[in-house]
């Protein structure tokens, strides 16, 4: 993987990368991809297996809840909304 | 020693507030091995003192994952396995972890590497690396911390403790923050196995919050240690995989598999498919946690850096508040789960999920138990550059209770000097009380020490 590649992942995982952090990051990332090559070796015999069991969506459902305790977690409030720069 | 001491609580024998003020106390002297990331100041004492990893959701305290992002984060709901203990512990603290159990070392924290208890220069093993530590030191008799991969498995090897991974689906995640979830777990930890059977038989049971939980018929894990119904459990030792084990950690393990030679009917053979189970486990967390790592973003939580606009705003918060580990981790999640690359990389993957569950489905079939060292090396030192490949091969053994959702506990089984060396006992689904029984009766062989 090139650092321009890197660049871009960087973009789409919304992470501001500098110069340095992607050279740094870039023989790690080709060894780590290098190492988990081993892989290739499972044959075509083998599937992936989608295990229903792990991927429910449950029923939502009203709980109470203090709202102040999540409201306070905000990094930034105006009374109860969250705050956030301008998007347009 | 648990059970002892569950007892005298019980009936008034021990004042416990002065047992808890005496551990917090330790916690204080002890402060250099940074096991805590919070002390709970509350007066409430309920029962013993228990320590719970800093990913795990205790309502209305400071619940970081030990990353900067979430430094300020505030619980507003408790874990359904903290709920389940609320009125039977007294929580002492928060301990540290690498950040979002992302590591195998305890050197990940945000908040300072965390240190051996037995040699201070040396890592704990992680990721519930303060847990490990305040249980060795005496900060606590109980410890609650996540397993994903071997993050409860390790420090207790590297401690000196006990700690079990639970069948995946045994114990409640609602409340717990992702790192692989479809194989993150909540473990209890102790000093003995009593005390671990103990904390699981609190924490066990269906959730509707997490609908992967199961029903189970075993109540009190605790009390059934003794009814070991196996005449000579037989047992599997990956052969292949056993040499790939540092010398002296092996000479400990296959000292004490030779003391248990007349009680255990051990077989070693060579299954070659389970050498796919560290690559296929960590493309497949490398996915699911780029994803899971998408709400830390300073809106839906975390900490935030202004800017102009919202992009700049996720982008430069994520940024300064996210580690190394954390954001290569993010990166080859990202790459590996690109249209173009999902069927090379993490289809492969799952592929190698399917072939080690169906080596270990075979193995049980024959089997009751697979027995290993429950890491390959002994600890090493805070300081040596250690390259991420090497680190993540250190889960060659925790891995493979993971990739089959199986039971694992990790008991002391020796030391090679003054490092204890941990020894890996994996069980069939859902088999954990069986894996209890069996840590039980080895230790009261060789003793909690090993």
């Amino acid at each position: 993987m090139e650092d321009k590649m890197i660049e871009k992942l960087a973009k789409f995982s919304k992470i501001g990368l500098s110069r340095e952090e992607i050279a740094d990051m870039e023989d790690e990332i080709n060894s780590i991809l290098e190492w988990a090559e081993k892989l290739e070796e499972i044959g075509e015999e083998w599937s992936f297996e989608y295990d229903e069991k792990k991927s429910f969506i449950r029923e939502d459902e009203i709980v109470e809840c203090e709202s102040e305790s999540i409201l306070n977690n905000f990094p930034e409030r105006e009374n109860r909304f969250l705050k956030v720069p301008r998007n347009l | 020693m648990t059970g002892e001491i569950i007892t005298k609580i019980r009936n008034g024998n021990i004042d416990l507030e002065e047992r808890i003020s005496s551990q917090m106390k330790r916690i204080k002297k002890f402060h250099e091995f940074n096991a805590f990331t919070s002390v709970n100041r509350s007066k409430n004492i309920n029962g013993p003192s228990l320590a719970i990893k800093d990913n795990i959701l205790v309502k209305g305290m400071k619940s970081t994952g030990s990353s900067k992002i979430l430094e300020n984060y505030k619980a507003p709901y408790d874990a359904t396995a903290v709920e389940k203990i609320r009125d039977d512990f007294t929580i002492i603290g928060k301990t540290s972890n690498d950040s979002f159990g992302a590591g195998g070392s305890g050197t990940n924290s945000d908040f300072g590497p965390v240190r051996n208890p037995h040699d201070k220069e040396r890592i704990p093993g992680g990721s519930s690396s303060g847990n490990g530590v305040a249980l060795a030191l005496d900060m606590c008799d109980f410890a609650l911390g996540s397993d994903t991969f071997g993050s409860v498995r390790a420090p207790a090897s590297f401690c000196g403790v006990v700690g079990m991974r639970p069948t995946y689906g045994l114990v409640s995640r609602y409340g717990l923050m992702d790192l692989c979830m479809s194989m993150d777990t909540i473990g209890p930890m102790a000093k003995d196995v009593y005390g671990v059977a103990y904390l699981l038989s609190k924490i066990a049971g269906k959730d509707k919050r997490d609908l992967n939980t199961e029903t189970s018929n075993i109540k009190n894990y605790h009390e059934r240690l003794e009814d070991f119904d196996l005449d000579k459990p037989r047992v599997f030792i990956p052969k292949n995989l056993f040499s790939k084990v540092d010398d002296q950690v092996l000479g400990v393990v296959n000292k004490k598999l030779k003391d248990l030679r007349g009680f255990l009917d051990i077989s070693r053979k060579r299954i070659e498919e389970l050498e796919y189970t560290v690559p296929s486990y960590y493309l497949t967390m490398f996915a699911e946690f780029s994803s899971a790592m998408q709400k830390y973003d300073g809106v839906t939580y975390g900490e935030r850096e202004d800017s102009k606009n919202v992009y700049g705003m996720v982008s430069r918060s994520r940024d300064k508040y996210l580690n190394k580990e954390l954001k290569r981790r993010i990166i080859l999640g990202t790459y590996i789960t690109l249209k173009e690359n999902k069927e090379k990389w993490y289809r492969q993957a799952l592929k190698g999920i399917s072939c080690v569950k169906e080596s270990l489905n075979k193995i049980f079939q024959d089997y009751d138990f697979i027995i290993t060292p429950t890491m390959p090396t002994l600890p090493w030192k805070i300081h040596d550059k250690i390259s991420p490949i090497d680190e993540y091969k250190m889960d060659l053994f925790t891995g493979l209770a993971s990739m089959g959702d199986l039971p694992a506990i990790s008991i002391p089984c020796g030391k090679v000097k003054e490092l204890p060396v941990g020894m890996q006992i994996i069980g069939d689904k859902f088999e954990d009380l069986k894996v209890l029984q069996l840590a039980h009766k080895i230790e009261e062989r060789c003793g909690c020490d090993g």
